[in-house]
């Protein structure tokens, strides 16, 4: 379209009017999430739809619209179609010839492909649980929304608490506003927005700086992804309004690589905002130059770190330093900087259009506003979840979650990546804010979310975490780049059952050194893990100690594969199925697994016909009964 | 590429003047590393442009390495400046599939970059590759999600169908396969990424299918 420029808040209302009208010209909306399903064949529906619909010549009134996550990862490919607002998982590009007809003609759910609840088929989006108890507020356009398409997005209302900021509040006002709405913090560590960016207000000097950290490296976390893909311009609009605020005229988002859609969708909104004047000299005639660049992290996790993201940017080892000064006073090159997380600034302009009263009334005092959750692991409906603070994890894992599949049953759930902790059970129905959380012994981190159920091994999960935190330590401080080093080894050898009975305390001690002692929050937080399972899953390592057995049947060196004689028909499958042949017998006869060769794969378990169900697994020693029953091994 | 500095066996001061640097970096570059012994031969003219030889000893072919388009890199930045290091660097990996020891001396000498500190950032992040790499790049995610659903057997699995270990390049150059912390698609674990492609859900039964796909 053209390129006129937005120069007054009243143009772009007029424009967002224009654009909202251009929209309602198609008479129904087709919504293809194509960020996280574009891996499940999103790409090919979109093009099944475009095509079949121009064959039945509706491409005039039904818009194909291509958006970021709609939520539901669990079903990918996911379509919505507005304005019925249906909701499709699992769709093919074979199911379009239906959709149209049944749908776009005729206005009627395709029962094949809603979503299924107690027997029940459930329609619409807002009545299927996962979307009943979600609150959502700054993923409202995710997803709804052509994240490629500044016009769209200024249909929806991007943009308009940009002009509201820079025409009619002062930056003082602004960071008033913000603070009185307590945002704090989405990255992790929960500090009040509004007060660091007065500190950065305040600081001396004309150049300053703004970075929008979106090196989002817990495993287990996309909820930063899911906003640059889905909704960009909302990220840009919240760094307008937080560079206004200190007065900074330059802004970076550091993006990782590994997120390749990302970088994408940021850079075409980057190049559309500068084409309608949103970026760059007097925006809205106010005075007021900004610009954002991209840059593209090259992968070390130790980098979402404030003070070692600044030294990456500024083309240096990714390595923090002590603070003080912190990155308000001296930052990026020696300047004043200010750091937020992406979706920190995703919520400044809510704040801005709506109120700090609006905002503060959703959440609890020990976190206002909603937090986004990335739900994965053993859970049902694994997606993207945004919940007002003070939601209970019984409401996040069971009412939206829906569960854990197969019957498995709640063991804990991962929070906050490995900076954070495993939450147990008897915290199902704590709510969940900063402060709780934190109460806990985990913390709020960027917000992924693990679910994990009696088959996942928890010293096998600390151990895990630490690996991560130690391979991702910078080796800058010796409590971190050699005390995890030296808590792996033990988490190793309870692994291996080569721990002593000591090993514990020793872990202990240690954990609690490397926390008190590292120099950035990496170092602070890697013992977290360590420390709340060793807190509310103790029984765990002592069974792997004293026992040396593992309850969850993980760790391998713990675990054997046996052939109960008197089951085994001699089938041979397991025998077939065996990658190092460890499995012999003559047909019809008894097989026996040489526990010599056996690399404890499991894959004999698994082939075993359950109506025989003749291979069983043990952790640790066998009882006597089962001894007798074993065969005399050849050696 | 072997830097004098780092691992700690040897210590020598790059002083400023670029041809001792090179000379430098070509001694140490034709030390063996691993398996392979990356030899740099003489300067040679190709088309007109001069151009770095090195053995390839996977092929046992030579391969010549064009130092132009490293150059475009480095004047597409505009002014040089320390900022300009890691995106100069992420581009000429773009560009060659890795870090040439040969090429990043010309940038040096080019850019007046810091060749030490272009070996630390390198050797820093774990983007950066100071080896040639296989055609196609296996990502396995040992991330959270995908280690609780089975991402470990996932990854013994590929060990056992490459006949290489993480971080390694198949003997034919076919596959380079490294394990990364989280691929940010959690919902699909387990996951591999084969170059820009997700393969999500994945058994242990199915990754043969999936690596016939790439040749």
């Amino acid at each position: 379209m053209s390129s006129k420029k937005i120069s007054s808040p009243k143009e772009l209302k007029k424009f967002a009017q224009q654009m909202q009208e251009a929209r309602q010209e198609y008479r129904c909306c087709v919504l293809i999430c194509m960020t996280g399903c574009r891996a499940l064949g999103a790409a090919n529906v979109a093009a099944a739809f475009r095509e079949k619909l121009a064959v039945a010549k509706l491409d005039k009134e039904v818009a194909v619209v291509e958006t970021g996550c709609i939520g539901l990862c669990a079903r990918a490919p996911v379509v919505l179609i507005e304005p019925y607002e249906y909701l499709y998982g699992g769709v093919k590009p074979d199911d379009v010839d239906k959709i149209i007809e049944t749908t776009i003609r005729n206005g009627e759910p395709v029962e094949s492909l809603v979503s299924i609840e107690d027997g029940k088929s459930l329609p619409k989006i807002d009545e299927v649980g996962f979307y009943k108890e979600q609150r959502k507020v700054v993923l409202g356009n995710c997803g709804r929304i052509d994240p490629k398409n500044i016009e769209d997005a200024i249909a929806c209302g991007c943009y308009e608490a940009a002009a509201k900021a820079l025409c009619s509040m002062t930056p003082e006002e602004v960071i008033e506003e913000v603070t009185k709405a307590d945002l704090r913090g989405r990255g992790g560590a929960g500090f009040s927005t509004g007060v660091k960016w007065g500190f950065c207000r305040k600081s001396p000097g004309n150049e300053k700086y703004l970075i929008c950290n979106a090196d989002e490296g817990d495993p287990g976390a996309f909820m930063d992804r899911a906003l640059k893909e889905g909704d960009p311009h909302r990220v840009i609009e919240g760094m307008m309004i937080a560079a206004y605020a200190i007065g900074a005229s330059k802004g970076f988002v550091y993006v990782r690589a590994e997120y390749p859609i990302a970088v994408e969708h940021i850079g075409i909104a980057l190049y559309q905002a500068r084409q309608y004047g949103l970026l760059g000299k007097n925006i809205f005639s106010s005075g007021f130059d900004f610009d954002i660049e991209v840059r593209i992290g090259a992968g070390a996790f130790v980098c979402g770190e404030e003070t070692a993201l600044i030294a990456s940017l500024e083309g240096k080892r990714g390595m923090p330093r002590p603070r003080p000064p912190f990155p308000a006073q001296s930052g990026y090159h020696g300047k004043p900087t200010n750091i937020n997380n992406v979706e920190t600034f995703a919520n400044v302009p809510l704040i801005i259009n709506k109120g700090a009263k609006w905002y503060s009334s959703i959440g609890t005092k020990g976190g206002r506003g909603t937090k986004i959750f990335a739900l994965a692991g053993k859970v049902n409906n694994t997606g993207l979840v945004e919940v007002p603070m003070g939601s209970t994890l019984r409401q996040i894992v069971f009412d939206i979650g829906g569960g854990i599949p197969e019957g498995g049953k709640f063991k804990a759930a991962q929070m906050g990546g490995p900076s954070g902790g495993c939450v147990p059970e008897q915290f199902l129905d704590l709510g969940i804010d900063y402060d709780s959380v934190k109460d806990i012994g985990a913390i709020m981190g960027s917000g992924g979310l693990i679910v994990m159920d009696e088959s996942t091994c928890m010293v096998d999960v600390a151990r895990y975490f630490l690996q991560f935190c130690q391979s991702e330590s910078c080796g800058k401080c010796t409590p971190c780049r050699v005390g995890t080093k030296d808590m792996l080894h033990i988490l190793d050898n309870i692994c291996e059952c080569k721990a002593a009975a000591d090993d514990l305390n020793r872990l202990e001690r240690l954990a609690d050194h490397v926390g008190k002692a590292s120099l950035c929050g990496l170092g602070q937080t890697a013992p977290n893990p360590v420390m709340t399972t060793l807190q509310y899953f103790r029984n765990e390592y002592e069974d792997h100690i004293e026992r040396k057995q593992c309850p969850a049947f993980v760790c391998t060196t713990m675990l054997s594969f046996h052939i109960d004689p008197e089951r085994c028909t001699g089938c041979g499958a397991c025998a077939r199925v065996c990658p190092v042949e460890a499995i012999s017998g003559e047909k019809k006869k008894t097989h026996v697994i040489d526990q010599g060769i056996c690399i404890r794969c499991g894959a004999c378990l698994g082939a075993c016909p359950p109506r025989f169900a003749a291979v069983y697994r043990r952790s640790g020693e066998l009882t006597r009964y089962e001894k007798q029953k074993e065969p005399k091994s050849k050696n | 590429m072997h830097f004098p500095f780092g691992d700690g066996t040897k210590h020598v001061i790059i002083r400023k003047k670029p041809n001792i640097l090179e000379k430098l970096l070509q001694i140490i570059a034709g030390e063996p590393i691993g398996e392979y012994n990356p030899s740099i031969s003489k300067q040679y003219m190709l088309s007109g442009e001069l151009c770095y030889r090195r053995q390839n000893m996977q092929s046992n072919k030579e391969v010549f390495l064009d130092k132009t388009t490293a150059l475009k890199i480095c004047e597409s930045m505009g002014r040089i400046t320390s900022d300009s290091l890691i995106p100069i660097l992420q581009q000429i990996q773009d560009a060659y599939g890795y870090l040439p020891a040969e090429i990043l001396s010309e940038v040096s000498k080019h850019t007046g970059l810091n060749a030490n500190q272009m070996y630390g950032v390198a050797t820093f992040y774990e983007q950066f590759h100071l080896e040639p790499r296989g055609r196609h790049t296996i990502k396995c995610c040992r991330g959270t999600a995908c280690h609780v659903r089975g991402g470990r057997e996932i990854i013994s699995a590929l060990e056992r169908e490459l006949e290489v270990e993480e971080g390694q390049t198949t003997e034919d150059m076919r596959f380079t396969f490294e394990t990364v912390a989280c691929l940010g698609t959690c919902f699909l674990a387990p996951v591999i990424m084969i170059n820009n492609d997700y393969y999500g859900n994945v058994k242990p039964g199915k990754i043969k299918s999936i690596l016939d796909r790439y040749e």
